[in-house]
C-alpha cells in the first residue's frame, strides 16, 4: 500500500509542477528581445573559426552559414527594435561573407547575395563586393551581370557597372541580352562609338547562333550615331 | 591470418552497433534530402555535402566506437593472450586483426555508397534536374571512396597507438586528438592563404603548423569534396596520387605499430 | 614431446623485483604446478614461458612450437558476439578439422544448446568450457593453465579437475599455476613453490593426501611471511 501511494504521488507531483511552471511564466513580462546577435569579431578571425568547425566539410558549412542568413534575414524582418538592426545586419553580412569564403562556388550564396544582402539589408556596397569576388570564381554570366546591375542601379557607379558587365559579356553561357546591356551602359556614359566597337570585338567571340542578335544592336546603334551626325 | 581476419569481420559484424551502423545510412540519408530541401539553388550540391556528412559520421563513428574499443579490449581484457598463443605471431595478429577491421569497415562504406546512390535516384522525382546538375553518382561514390581512404589512414594511427598504450583510455584519447588535429588543420593551413586570416595568425605559429601538418595525414578531402559537390571531375592522377599517399601513410603506421608491439610485454 | 627449460629468469617491473633467479625444468609428460600466493609472479613466469613477456635476464627455451602450447588465462576473455561454436571453430582452423571442433565442445561438456548461442549469453562456467575446449581442438603437447578454477563454485571447480586430470591420463603435460593447495595435489605430480619472486621449493606429490595439503598450506604461509 505505501508502494502505491508513492508511485501514485509521482504523477500528482509532476502534474503540479508542471502547472505551476506555465502559471510562472505567464506571469513573466515578454522578454525585451529573443535575438542573439553574435559578438563583433574580425572578419579573419570568423573565417578561421569557421574554418576549423566545417574541417572537411566545407561545402557544409557555407551551406549552414546560408541557413544562417535566412534565419537572420527573419529576424531583421520580425524585429521592430531600431536598436538591434545594425548588429543584426552585420552578422548576416558575416555569415555571407563565410559562406562565399567556405564554398565560393555555391550559387545559392550569391542568389541571396542579390536579393537579401543588396536590396533587403541594404548594403549594396558589400553585394557588389562578394558578387565580383564570386564571378572570379564562377563561370557564370549571373553573378557579375547582378553585381553591374546592382552597381549601376544601387549605387550609380557607371564605370564599375561597365567593368562589371564585360566581366559577364566574357563568360562562356552569356546570353546576347547581356551583351546588350552592356552596350547600351557604355553608349550612354562613354558614347556610341566605344559601344559599337565593344559589340563588334564580343560578336567576334560570339557562337555563330547569338552573332545575329548582336549584329541588329550594332546595326541600330550605327544607325542612331549617323542620325545625330546628320541632325548636327 | 586468413583466419584471424575472417574472425575479426565475423566478431565485427555480429555487433549490435555494426548493424546499426549498417542502417544508418537510410536514416541519414533521408536527413539529408530533408536538408537540401531547405536551400533553393543548388541542391546537388547541397545534396551531395550532406552524402559526404553521412559518410564522415559513419566512419568517425566506425573509428570511435568500434575500430578504438575494439583494439582497446584486446589490450584491458587481454584476448590479445588467447590470440597470440594460438599459432599466431605478433605481426600476423596486429595485422590480421586491422584487416578484419578494414573488411568491415568496406562493408559499411559500401552500404552507404549504394545507398547514396539510391537516393539520388530519388531526387530525381523530387526536384528538377536543372537544380541537381551538380550531383551525379560517379563523384558521390569517389567522394565517399576518397573519405574512406582518410579514415583508413586514422584506423592506422589507432593501430599505431594500440601498439604501445596501457589501456582504452589512452587509445581512445590519443586517437581522438589525432583525428581532431587531421580534422583542424588542413582547412587552418588553407585559411591562411587568405589575406583576412593572415593578419590574425603569427608568422611563427603558421610555420609550426606547417610543419606539424607532415606528421599528421594529409586529409585534405576538403577540396575534393567541394570539388565534387559542384559536379568537377578529379584527374585520375589526382585520384591515384591522393589514394597512394593515404596508403603509404597507412603501410607506414603498420610497420611502426608491428616494431612496437613486438618488443612490447603484455 | 619436448621440455620447457628455465635459466636464471629475472625479472622487474618498475623497479619491483618481480621474478629473480628462476632456474627450472619442465618435464613432459608430467603435471606441474606453481603454487605461490598472491603477486609471487606465477603469472609473470607463464607469460616469460609463453613469450608474453620478454625477461629482463635468463632465458627460456623450449624445443617445441607455438602450435603444441595451449594456453588458458587466468579469467580468458572471449568476444560476446561471436558463437563458442566459431570460437573453437576458429581456434581449430589453425590444426585441427571442424568435427574435431564439435568432439572438443562435447568433451568439455557444454551443452548442444549453447553452441551456436553468443557468448554474452554464457555463464562463467560455460565461458571457461568454451577457452578449454578451444586448447583441447589443437591436441597441444602443452597445457598451460593460469589459476584455472578462479571464480568457479565448488561443482565447476570439481568438473574441471576431472577434464584435466583426464587430459593427464591422455598424455598430455600440465602446467598449472594457482594458490589453491588442494587443486594442485589432486592435479599434479610436482608442485614447485614460488614466493616472491624465487623459487623455493620442489615438492613431489606422493599420495594426494589431506597430509600433504596441509604441509604445502604450511610451507606456503611460512614462505609468504618470511619465516622460512
Amino acid at each position: 500500500m505505501k508502494r502505491i501511494s508513492q508511485w501514485a504521488m509521482l504523477p500528482v507531483l509532476l502534474a503540479v509542477a508542471i502547472i505551476s511552471l506555465a502559471i510562472a511564466r505567464q506571469a513573466q513580462p515578454p522578454a525585451e528581445t529573443s535575438i542573439i546577435v553574435k559578438p563583433y569579431t574580425s572578419t579573419g578571425y570568423d573565417k578561421l573559426i569557421r574554418s576549423m568547425q566545417a574541417g572537411m566539410l566545407p561545402g557544409l558549412g557555407a551551406d549552414l552559414a546560408t541557413l544562417e542568413i535566412f534565419s537572420g534575414f527573419y529576424q531583421f524582418t520580425h524585429n521592430s527594435k531600431e536598436l538591434s538592426q545594425q548588429p543584426l545586419r552585420e552578422s548576416i553580412y558575416r555569415s555571407f561573407v563565410i559562406s562565399q569564403f567556405l564554398d565560393p562556388q555555391f550559387l545559392d550564396t550569391y542568389r541571396l547575395t542579390e536579393g537579401i544582402l543588396a536590396y533587403g539589408l541594404n548594403m549594396p556596397e558589400q553585394a557588389v563586393e562578394l558578387l565580383e569576388r564570386g564571378s572570379q570564381q564562377l563561370d557564370h554570366w549571373e553573378t557579375p551581370f547582378m553585381a553591374s546591375f546592382i552597381a549601376y542601379d544601387q549605387l550609380h557607379d557607371l564605370d564599375r557597372a561597365i567593368a562589371l558587365a564585360q566581366l559577364a559579356g566574357e563568360k562562356s553561357d552569356v546570353p546576347p541580352l547581356i551583351i546588350g546591356y552592356t552596350a547600351r551602359l557604355i553608349n550612354n556614359t562613354l558614347g556610341t562609338d566605344f559601344a559599337i566597337k565593344y559589340l563588334e570585338e564580343r560578336k567576334r567571340r560570339l557562337h555563330k547562333g547569338y552573332q545575329q542578335g548582336i549584329e541588329k544592336r550594332i546595326i541600330k546603334l550605327k544607325e542612331t550615331q549617323n542620325a545625330i551626325t546628320s541632325k548636327s | 591470418m586468413k583466419q584471424l581476419i575472417f574472425f575479426t569481420l565475423q566478431e565485427v559484424i555480429n555487433a549490435r552497433l555494426f548493424r546499426l551502423m549498417l542502417l544508418a545510412p537510410m536514416v541519414l540519408s533521408l536527413l539529408a534530402l530533408t536538408f537540401t530541401g531547405l536551400f533553393m539553388l543548388d541542391l546537388g550540391k547541397v545534396f551531395v555535402d550532406s552524402m559526404f556528412t553521412t559518410a564522415h559520421i559513419l566512419c568517425f563513428a566506425f573509428l570511435m566506437f568500434m575500430t578504438v574499443p575494439f583494439l582497446a579490449r584486446d589490450i584491458e581484457a587481454r584476448f590479445t593472450y588467447v590470440l597470440l598463443t594460438l599459432p599466431i605471431n605478433r605481426n600476423q595478429y596486429l595485422i590480421g586483426r586491422f584487416l578484419g577491421l578494414t573488411m568491415a569497415f568496406l562493408l559499411l562504406i559500401s552500404a552507404l555508397a549504394v545507398v547514396s546512390v539510391l537516393s539520388l535516384e530519388l531526387t530525381q522525382f523530387i526536384w528538377d534536374d536543372l537544380y541537381m546538375a551538380s550531383a551525379n553518382a560517379g563523384n558521390i561514390i569517389l567522394g565517399i571512396a576518397l573519405i574512406s581512404c582518410q579514415y583508413l589512414s586514422l584506423m592506422a594511427v589507432a593501430l599505431f597507438v594500440f601498439s604501445w598504450a596501457t589501456g582504452p583510455a589512452e587509445v581512445l584519447s590519443f586517437t581522438f586528438l589525432i583525428w581532431l588535429l587531421s580534422w583542424i588543420f588542413p582547412p587552418v593551413l588553407t585559411a591562411m592563404q587568405d589575406a583576412d586570416v593572415a593578419e590574425t595568425v603569427p608568422p611563427l605559429l603558421q610555420a609550426f603548423l606547417e610543419g606539424c601538418y607532415q606528421l599528421l595525414p594529409h586529409l585534405t578531402g576538403g577540396d575534393i569534396a567541394n570539388r565534387l559537390a559542384h559536379g568537377a571531375s578529379l584527374s585520375g592522377s589526382d585520384i591515384s596520387l591522393y589514394i597512394a599517399e593515404h596508403t603509404a601513410y597507412t603501410v607506414i603506421l603498420l610497420i611502426l605499430s608491428t616494431l612496437l608491439f613486438r618488443r612490447r610485454n603484455l | 614431446m619436448s621440455s620447457i627449460t628455465i635459466t636464471k629468469l629475472r625479472k622487474s617491473y618498475s623497479n619491483h623485483l618481480v621474478l629473480d633467479d628462476i632456474s627450472i625444468c619442465l618435464e613432459p609428460g608430467k603435471a606441474i604446478g606453481i603454487l605461490g600466493e598472491n603477486g609471487a609472479g606465477k603469472s609473470t613466469l607463464i607469460k616469460c614461458i609463453l613469450k608474453l613477456v620478454r625477461p629482463d635476464e635468463g632465458e627460456v627455451s623450449k624445443s617445441i612450437s607455438q602450435s603444441e602450447i595451449a594456453y588458458l588465462p587466468e579469467q580468458s576473455y572471449l568476444p560476446e558476439t561471436v558463437s563458442g561454436m566459431n570460437m573453437v571453430r576458429f581456434a581449430a582452423s589453425y590444426t585441427a578439422t571442424q568435427d574435431e571442433a564439435h568432439a572438443a565442445l562435447t568433451r568439455v561438456g557444454l551443452r548442444k544448446t549453447a553452441w551456436n548461442k553468443p557468448i554474452r549469453s554464457y555463464s562463467k562456467g560455460m565461458r571457461q568450457r568454451t577457452a578449454i575446449a578451444m586448447m583441447l581442438v589443437r591436441h597441444p603437447d602443452w597445457l598451460i593453465l593460469d589459476e584455472p578454477m578462479s571464480g568457479l563454485d565448488a561443482i565447476g571447480r570439481r568438473q574441471m579437475l576431472d577434464l584435466f586430470l583426464n587430459e593427464r591420463k591422455n598424455g598430455r603435460s600440465i602446467l598449472m599455476s594457482s594458490h589453491h593447495v588442494a587443486d594442485m595435489v589432486r592435479l599434479c605430480d610436482e608442485v614447485t613453490i614460488l614466493s616472491g619472486g624465487r623459487v623455493r621449493e620442489s615438492v613431489a606429490i606422493q599420495d594426494r593426501s589431506v597430509d600433504e595439503i596441509n604441509y604445502l598450506e604450511q610451507k606456503l604461509a611460512d614462505y609468504a611471511e618470511g619465516t622460512e
